[in-house]
């Protein structure tokens, strides 16, 4: 769930972004297009992201664990 | 059809009535049932904290390390995940997570109502602390804070691509952050109500969707906590940022 939605508003806000500017422009469907292929990208840079987070969290209690207990 | 006669949608419980009609220029400022509960919250928690700190004991008694726990705890958050600086903005931080904490934990009450169920509440706290917190790198650090949008050692014809790819990495915070908790107690306490449903319609053979319920209640107890958790540390990470422009 918590990557999920990482992952997705990626694509979210590029699909809206893009639509706003096709129909701003009038260039249908060219813009929701690029915006959404960047949106998809911004999505995996937020889910590797979160995904380092969680790790670095992980590794850090496991230290601590290991640390108290030794 | 339903046992009792009456058919309950597990919608229902998350449906806005208006308790005082007020309209104030043309904009509908109805008193709601979701008003009526925040108000129940900041209430309840103040009235909390103002118990449980009055007669402050250097050993302190159970109120008083509940108190002292959650401070804590959020401290803890907000050091490891903003840095020195971030603790500047501890009651903000601290007043976010007693809130959503709360409004999560009340809603498990029965015949309560879950602010956080809806989008409209969600949404609008996290574009408040969104929004807050580029006010505040862009105070803090000037035309520097857009150095968050390009990351360094970036070969410069790669620059444009990634600086909008950024771009929207960055809007894509206020969305997921609203998203998460909302998607996250609506979906649970819908499961709630529709396995509930199961126990009346199945007679005797309730039993087993009767031990699903009690299950999922300590689950949704959990997930209450965890979710007000995640929105907290998410606005700690997001509050490091304002500090620290370069990735």
């Amino acid at each position: 769930m918590r990557l999920g939605v990482e992952f997705v508003s990626g694509f979210v806000v590029g699909g809206l972004i893009g639509w706003a500017l096709d129909r701003w422009f009038g260039t249908r469907p060219w813009f929701m297009v690029v915006f959404f292929l960047l949106g998809a990208a911004a999505g995996t840079v937020n889910l590797i992201r979160a995904a380092r987070r969680l790790q670095a969290e992980a590794e850090a209690s496991e230290e601590q664990n290991s640390s108290t207990r030794g | 059809m339903a046992a009792g006669g009456e058919a309950h949608s597990p919608l229902e419980q998350f449906e806005i009535t208006r308790l005082v009609d007020l309209n104030l220029g043309g904009v509908d400022i109805s008193f709601t049932n979701s008003a009526l509960w925040m108000v129940i919250i900041v209430a309840l928690s103040t009235l909390f904290f103002v118990i449980a700190t009055s007669r402050a004991a250097i050993v302190p008694g159970r109120l008083q390390s509940i108190a002292e726990l959650s401070y804590e705890f959020v401290a803890g958050l907000l050091r490891d995940n903003a840095g020195k600086e971030g603790m500047k903005y501890f009651p903000f931080v601290f007043t976010i997570f007693i809130f959503v904490l709360m409004a999560n934990m009340l809603g498990m009450v029965p015949y309560s109502f879950t602010v956080t169920s809806h989008l409209a509440v969600t949404a609008t706290m996290s574009l408040i602390i969104i929004l807050g917190i580029t006010v505040l790198g862009l105070v803090k650090h000037g035309f520097g804070f857009f150095h968050v949008f390009l990351p360094s050692g970036v070969p410069m014809w790669l620059a444009p691509l990634l600086i909008v790819i950024e771009v929207i990495s960055y809007l894509t915070r206020p969305v997921s952050l609203a998203v998460r908790l909302f998607a996250n107690m609506m979906a649970g306490h819908t499961t709630l109500k529709v396995f509930a449903g199961f126990v009346v319609a199945l007679g005797v053979a309730g039993v087993v969707p009767l031990l699903f319920v009690v299950a999922l209640t300590a689950l949704e107890v959990l997930i209450a906590f965890l979710q007000a958790y995640i929105f907290t540390i998410l606005t700690c990470i997001y509050l490091h940022d304002a500090f620290h422009p370069h990735h």
